[in-house]
Parts: C-alpha cells; structure tokens; sequence
C-alpha cells in the first residue's frame, strides 16, 4: 500500500512538472528607434504641460515606409525559424485601435453601460512587448558608393537594460539598391543577436528573472514607508534567489528595488512572474501586524507596483 | 604449382591487408587531430547564401587525400565548436554554434557517432573546391640541427561550403545545442 502510494506521488510530481514545467516566455517586438523616426519625420508633437514634447508615431512609419515594414518581416521570419516568433507591429497597432473602437461602441444589454475604462488603463494600453528590439538604420554615402550601419538593441522593458545587440557597417556598393543593403544587414547581424539574446536567457534559468518592485503610497496613508522598507528588504531576503536585489530609493512615501532576482517556478513547479511573486508579499503586508491594505498593479512580466493605503 | 598459388596468394592478401590497415590507420590519425582540434579554420568571403557558410579549412597528413576527406569534418567540428574570426567588413566573424558546456563524455559519445566516415556531418558539408583544383598544398618539413630538412607532413587548405542553419537545427533537435526557446 505504502509503495503504491510512493509510485502514485511519484507521477503525480512528473505530471506536475510536465505542465507547468516551461517558464513564462517574453514577448519580443521590433520597433524603430526614436532617433529613425526623428530622422524619418514620424513623430508627432504635443504640449505636455506647458513642454513641447515628441514621441515617435509608429503607425504612421508603418503605413508610409516600406522599408521599415521590410526589415521588421526579414526580422519576424528570421527569428520564427529560430522558434522565437516576434510580435509584429503593425498587427499590434491595427489591434489596438480595432480594441478601442470596439471598446467605445459596447454597451451592457442590460441596463446600457458602456466598458469602464480608466486613465492608467488607456496609458498601458500601448503596444508594448517584455524586450523591445529597437532598430536603428542609417545610409551612408561616400561618393556614388553607398553602405549601410545597422544597429538593433534588445532592451529589457522592465530593468531598462540593453539584454542583446548587433551592430555593424555592410560592405560599400555601388549598385545595390537599398532594400537588397538592408536584408544583407539584417541576415549578417541576426547571429550575433540571437547570441546575446541566448547569453541573457541562459543567466535568467541560472540566476533567476530580473524584476523591479516600485512601492508608491496614497495620500491619506499615514504610515512610514521608510521604517516599513526595512522589513520589505527582510522579505525580499528571503525570497529572492539568493537573496539578490538592489535597494536604489526609499522615501517615506516611495520605494524602488531594482535586480531583483526571482525564482522562475514556484515550489509546486509552477511558472512565476512578477505578479505571482510579489502577491505573496502584497499578502503578507495586507495581514497583521501590518494590516495594510495595497493595491498589486502588474506591468508585464517584470514589474510591479505595490500601492500601500487602500484598493 | 599448387605451393607457388597458395604462397602469392597469401603474398597478395597480406599486401593488401597491409594497405587498409595503413589507410586505417591515417584515416585514424586524422579522426583523432580533428577530436583534439588540430586544425585551422577560416573565413572565406562572404559570398555564402543565407544559411551558410564557406570557410577554408587547414588540414594536416601525409596523405594528401585523408587531410582533403578530413577537411569536411574539420569544417563542421570548426563550426560547431571553434567559430573563427572575421576580416573586417569583407567576412564577418562566426561564433561557435555550441552555447553550453559540454562534458567529456557527451564529446565524445557525440564525436564518436556524428562524425563516423559515414555519419550524420556529410548531411551538411560540400567539397567547394576539389583538392586537385585550387586547393592550397603546402609541404611542411622538420629541421634538426645540422641534419638536412625532412618532410613531416602536408598541410592542405581546402574551401568547403556548410549549410550552418540546417546543422543549428539539427544539433537543437538532437539536443546538443541549446535553442533560443529551449525553457519556455
């Protein structure tokens, strides 16, 4: 009885990490960079607050230069091969917008109400990926030779650090046109990239995800969040793979840790991200002695925001 | 008459035995250069199309035909385990195909069987060159002091062209290699 009990828990451990055993996977999107789009003339102006700002309009890149939609295909296919589908940015833009029409035309049949939305939730609906692939292309001319410099960057959507790279200048050319430059560019520099990118993925299945914990408060809280950081810290000691983080502000009304290294599988073998993480400290600080009462707000796989004082 | 038949008979078969077994024996040699990695790899142009690669591999015999057969081999243990450097914008550098470690013994249970005369590595390597064409033939020679130089071995360079994306593909499904999804 006893044995078939072993072999029964046994199984049941296997068939525990045959499904859950695979963790959470990033999604990549190519993007041109500011800097392109600068260059190319898609951005868009607006006063923000008294401030002239740009920021770069990508559905208008998308619509009006082929060579960007060329790149970013070559870039798709590329890495599709390599079992790493991207997320494309034209679809992605196309969705949101279909969303947001959608979106504005619902109504309950019951009584009529249309879908709550609030202010954060039409700022983070943006077309986002967890590592960015920020392109950067630039034709340069010597004489009738032409060449092109070719830089894209995987940036890491919740630590902002660069995770992988490819750079480099092709061969000069008197004849080529510029697409035919730009897919040699693309093809000579996808190796280096994916090599980086695997050099990243590789230190995350050792070392853990690389998460960020931003602890803001509301403004009818009255505790110290300074005094609080101390025990925060206690807990991020214990729980994160050994005991690695980065404690970079605390105020008595905010807080930031950044590197913080969490597990990728949970005891029970099960997938984890920033969320499911930290919704074990967001527990804890919600129960006695604490009995503070927070809100988890989720960006992504890597990052969180813990607002101390209510819902 | 029937002793004289017998005796070239046994003659010949010696002979000949004796030739395989030298064969053999430098095929050996050269098997065993390209496990402990004596030879040398280079890039060769960029002319290649997407998904491969042309290098010129340094092979080392005395036997011109086993360093040009060894050269295929050399090629693809060059991909997969040295990569080599590149010559500014003309040829771009190559990383190794390997992105982890490796134990001894995986080396060489995978040596033993992937790179047999006939095994899985002639899936992706073709002669670009033929040894008798363009190949470069060098002659290396020993010289002890006072004693006239000898011939030691040759050192041939031959170019062979390698489908480098379909032996990734390859060396992930067979779980040699780690693929950029592997985990997730």
């Amino acid at each position: 009885m006893r044995k078939q009990t072993f072999i029964l828990e046994l199984a049941l451990l296997f068939l525990t990490v045959a499904l859950y055993g695979q963790a959470k996977k990033p999604t990549l999107m190519v993007v041109p960079s500011d800097a392109w789009c600068n260059k190319n003339g898609y951005m868009i102006e607006f006063d923000n607050q008294g401030i002239l700002t740009k920021v770069p309009d990508y559905t208008k890149a998308v619509q009006e230069n082929t060579d960007l939609l060329l790149v970013i295909s070559k870039l798709n296919g590329l890495m599709a091969k390599r079992e790493f589908p991207l997320k494309n940015l034209e679809s992605v833009l196309k969705n949101l917008t279909k969303d947001r029409g959608l979106n504005a035309v619902r109504a309950s049949r019951d009584n009529s109400a249309s879908v709550a939305e609030s202010p954060v939730d039409q700022i983070i609906k943006t077309a986002k990926a967890d590592i960015i692939l920020q392109l950067t292309w630039t034709v340069n001319k010597v004489g009738p030779e032409s060449s092109i410099s070719y830089n894209l960057q995987g940036l890491d959507a919740y630590t902002n650090k660069q995770v992988a790279t490819a750079t480099g200048t092709g061969l000069p050319s008197f004849s080529a046109e510029l697409p035919i430059l730009l897919e040699e560019a693309v093809e000579e520099n996808i190796e280096d990239f994916t090599y980086t990118l695997q050099e990243h993925f590789d230190d995350m299945f050792k070392n853990g995800r690389e998460v960020t914990l931003q602890i803001l408060t509301w403004e009818d809280w009255d505790g110290d969040l300074d005094e609080l950081s101390f025990e925060i810290e206690d807990w991020l000691d214990s729980n994160t793979i050994e005991g690695r983080f980065s404690t970079t502000d605390v105020t008595d009304t905010y807080a930031l840790f950044e590197q913080v290294r969490i597990p990728l599988y949970n005891e029970r073998g099960r997938a984890l991200d920033a969320r499911n993480f930290f919704r074990a400290l967001s527990k804890k600080l919600s129960s006695p002695p604490h009995s503070i009462t927070n809100k988890l707000a989720t960006e992504g796989l890597g990052k969180v925001t813990l607002i101390l004082g209510s819902k | 008459m029937t002793t004289n038949f017998t005796k070239q008979t046994i003659l010949c078969c010696t002979l000949l035995l004796c030739i395989t077994t030298t064969a053999q024996k430098k095929q050996r040699l050269a098997d065993k250069d390209t496990y402990e990695w004596v030879y040398d790899i280079e890039c060769y142009g960029g002319t290649a199309k997407n998904g491969y690669k042309i290098v010129k591999v340094w092979s080392y015999s005395k036997e011109k035909s086993v360093a040009t057969t060894q050269a295929k081999k050399n090629a693809i243990h060059g991909i997969i385990f040295k990569g080599y450097a590149g010559e500014g914008r003309i040829c771009r550098a190559s990383r190794p195909l390997m992105n982890r470690e490796m134990t001894e013994e995986e080396y060489k249970n995978f040596f033993k069987h992937f790179f047999l005369d006939n095994g899985d590595y002639n899936r992706f390597v073709t002669n670009a060159t033929d040894y008798k064409g363009v190949a470069d033939v060098q002659k290396l020679v020993r010289n002890k002091k006072g004693k006239k130089e000898k011939f030691y071995q040759y050192k041939i360079g031959i170019v062979v062209s390698v489908a480098s994306d379909d032996l990734r593909k390859y060396l992930e499904k067979e779980d040699i290699i780690n693929s950029l999804a592997k985990g997730f």
